[in-house]
């Protein structure tokens, strides 16, 4: 008597049973992701709203102890160096594209027109990937070494020019990261570039030289549109890493000489490590997260209205 | 159907050794309800096989459970370290007997780290004989964290084969020390004229440029935090502070004393001097033995001083080690970390146990080649304990106690405490300021100073003061 008779009511009675047949048919492929979704949850989902939820949060160790709001928002966009952390981490990302974006194309480029050693070659390239990127940074420590012993201060001497501060200028410092950056990341990048480049049709290059083409030519009208949905899709994934750099500025110089190489997640690894205030961290994470998200909307923005043209 | 019973089992494996991965270790292991067993992890054992302490641990381990036949000692070689120790706290990966040192306590009990050892202090009588300004450092809400091991001041390596090349040594071959920061700066560059090494290190990351140049500017004159009208101030742009800045710029400048590489903590430092690289430094005893395992310059090439007179006087800061114990420790854990430290000698009365093993560790610090004999700041101050280690350490001293003894003596020096709040971040903002001074050469001291001051004041005092 007290039931509740609709139509509304109808709908989902009707649907249930859809649902439950569909994942019984299905039972082996539901299962099958499980193991997945869990990974995924406990590995990916979990820790991404956790640190989303302690942004708000007084903390003590990892523990949200007190909800207070925006605050740790606040003390971090109003700490002092805040603003020059959020330059200096544009400043990399705007040194990466200058010297980090054009190399692998051209690595690539000149790879995939090699008829010996190509093996050899794409081996090689990739070679500074391998190394971690802790022991890369410190053997480029070495080489940017102030003193008479650094490598490059070496061979300054036997060129006979005076010793260079290298990364204790606060005007090289940043450059001078992200060719280290470049040298450890431009060999995976250069690998997809050529996977892309064994997809472009030899016959347009064959029809191109029939007509009187020049190498720059055939690169400009040919090789660079075709692998250009590669390149675009390149360039955010760069200014994402780019953006979250992180070690190379924590071993060569722990964001110094008065934090002129300090970044975003080294100011958030700071917070969490040297000073345990997890909040804080996460807040600024938070922050990364937003800036990298509006980047890739304007990027995407652009690029479809291009696409659309 | 059979094909949805194996696809089950197959995913109900994956995930049980999937979550099996995921279950944190624990070192409460042994200590469930229902056995009597506690198995007790002490952090810091010897990881390399080859260590010349490792069989003293291992004998003091078998002799230990041999007595305490309930507990079981768990040998882990987690060492503090700042990069790795939030990581292990958080899984519950921390041994249960941790070691730090004296800059780290207060954050670590902010943090829930740190188990409360209150009662187990007052039962084993720890409480009433560790110095008190050292529990002071290992204690919050008049609750004891951590149990001081060690203290010391600050005072200045001497490399004596650097100073006996550049000729800074006297007829009976004692070093001609530094008395005031002056003399330092001149002696620094003598060296590097004379020799082409260093004069003096100075580190600029990790927060001890700001830890090391409180001793500086203290002793021109300088302070850093200062309550006034009940509102706490940053004083450190004051015309001191700016002097004190000014000497160590015009020692990296002027006198060409310091080393090239700036960006660099006191690990860089410890492999200068342990490579006859550098002349002098900022240290202490505490960092001594550690200098000569890694790189083995021998324990007759350090001389120490105390620090040097600035136009204010002579100031050094207190440092040194605690032992602190995990937060998911139980009692029993607890109780059984007492009775260690009791039984490795670490006690206000020692036992005949405890006698035997202080003995062990001294002789085999002898036979490493350790420095064996110099001693600053007692930890106990029940002059009966005192003495009776004092005892064991005149039987096995192995260096030349003339060239420690400005140090042990520490004449005319004052031990100031840290800064009262956020010393941390206070050095922090200070180690960008001396990078500064130390890599430009047009930087402005008084400038770097107001800035630095201004924002500490509005980052971190302006909120207490609210």
């Amino acid at each position: 008597m007290n039931l509740p008779i609709s139509d509304g009511g109808l709908i989902p009675k009707r649907r249930k049973p859809l649902l439950l047949i569909s994942i019984r048919n299905n039972i082996s492929s539901w299962l099958l992701i499980v193991p997945s979704l869990i990974f995924f949850i406990v590995f990916n989902w979990q820790p991404l709203v956790s640190g989303v939820v302690l942004s708000f949060f007084e903390t003590k160790g990892y523990n949200a102890v007190k909800f207070i709001g925006l605050q740790n928002y606040r003390d971090v966009i109003s700490d002092s160096i805040f603003r020059q952390t959020i330059t200096n981490t544009f400043i990399y990302v705007g040194w990466s594209l200058i010297i980090g974006f054009l190399v692998p194309i051209i690595i690539a480029v000149i790879i995939d027109e090699m008829r010996h050693l190509k093996s050899f070659f794409r081996f090689s390239v990739y070679f500074p990937g391998m190394v971690p990127a802790v022991a890369g940074a410190m053997l480029w420590t070495y080489v940017f070494d102030p003193g008479q012993g650094g490598l490059l201060n070496m061979l300054f001497k036997h060129l006979g020019l005076a010793n260079s501060q290298w990364l204790q200028n606060a005007h090289l410092t940043i450059p001078l990261i992200v060719i280290t950056m470049t040298w450890r990341g431009f060999g995976g990048t250069s690998l997809i570039y050529m996977a892309s480049l064994q997809g472009v049709n030899p016959e347009l290059y064959e029809a191109a030289s029939i007509d009187g083409a020049g190498i720059w030519s055939k690169i400009k009208n040919i090789t660079i549109p075709s692998i250009m949905p590669v390149i675009k899709i390149l360039l955010i994934l760069q200014i994402m890493g780019v953006f979250r750099v992180m070690q190379e500025p924590l071993t060569m110089t722990e964001g110094g000489p008065n934090n002129a190489s300090m970044t975003l997640m080294l100011s958030s690894y700071f917070y969490a490590f040297r000073y345990i205030q997890a909040g804080r961290s996460m807040a600024v994470c938070v922050i990364t997260f937003i800036i990298l998200l509006i980047l890739t909307m304007i990027y995407f923005k652009f690029n479809k209205s291009n696409d659309e043209e | 159907m059979k094909k949805v019973i194996s696809i089950s089992l197959l995913c109900i494996m994956l995930m049980s050794v999937f979550l099996t991965g995921c279950v944190p270790k624990s070192t409460n292991e042994g200590s469930t309800s229902g056995s009597k067993k506690i198995t007790l992890a002490v952090g810091n054992w010897p990881s390399d096989p080859k260590d010349q302490n490792l069989p003293k641990m291992n004998k003091f381990k078998e002799e230990f459970e041999k007595k305490y036949k309930d507990i079981t000692i768990k040998a882990d070689t987690y060492g503090y370290d700042t990069n790795t120790f939030v990581p292990k706290a958080e899984s519950g990966q921390l041994p249960n007997l941790f070691v730090t040192w004296f800059t780290e306590p207060q954050k670590i009990i902010d943090a829930g780290y740190a188990a409360d050892i209150t009662e187990y202090m007052n039962k084993y009588g720890f409480d009433k004989a560790l110095n008190p300004d050292m529990l002071k450092i290992c204690s919050k809400d008049n609750k004891i964290y951590g149990i001081p091991t060690g203290g010391y001041y600050v005072g200045i390596w001497i490399n004596m084969n650097i100073f006996k090349k550049a000729g800074l040594v006297d007829s009976n071959g004692l070093p001609k020390y530094p008395k005031t920061y002056d003399e330092l700066a001149q002696d620094a560059q003598l060296i590097r004229e004379k020799t082409g090494k260093s004069g003096f290190f100075f580190p600029t990351t990790n927060n001890q440029g700001g830890w090391l140049f409180l001793n500086i500017a203290w002793s021109y004159g300088a302070d850093f935090e200062q309550e006034v009208d009940g509102k706490w101030k940053a004083v450190f742009n004051s015309p001191e502070a700016v002097e004190a800045l000014q000497y160590l710029k015009d020692l990296k400048w002027k006198y060409n004393g310091l080393q090239s590489n700036i960006l660099t903590d006191v690990n860089e430092m410890f492999k200068l001097f342990g490579t006859d690289q550098v002349g002098m430094s900022f240290g202490s005893k505490d960092w001594v033995n550690g200098t000569i395992d890694k790189y083995k310059i021998s324990k007759d090439n350090f001389a120490v001083c105390s620090l040097p007179a600035g136009p204010k006087g002579r100031f050094s800061q207190m440092g040194g080690g605690l032992n602190m114990i995990s937060k998911n420790s139980t009692p029993e854990q607890i109780d059984a970390a007492f009775k260690w430290l009791e039984f490795t000698g670490f006690s206000p009365k020692l036992s005949e146990d405890g006698l035997n093993n202080m003995e062990t560790s001294y002789k085999n610090d002898k036979e490493k080649g350790h420095a064996v004999g110099p001693y600053v700041l007692p930890v106990w101050v029940n002059k009966e304990r005192s003495d009776a280690e004092q005892k064991v350490r005149d039987k096995y001293t192995n260096v030349d106690m003339k060239l420690w003894e400005d140090y042990m003596k520490n004449e005319g020096v004052t031990i100031k405490p840290e800064p009262s709040y956020n010393c941390q971040e206070l050095y922090k903002r200070l180690d960008s300021v001396v990078q500064a001074v130390l890599t430009n050469k047009n930087s402005d001291p008084k400038d770097l100073l107001n800035k630095a001051a201004a924002d500490f004041q509005r980052d971190y005092l302006d909120k207490i003061n609210k």
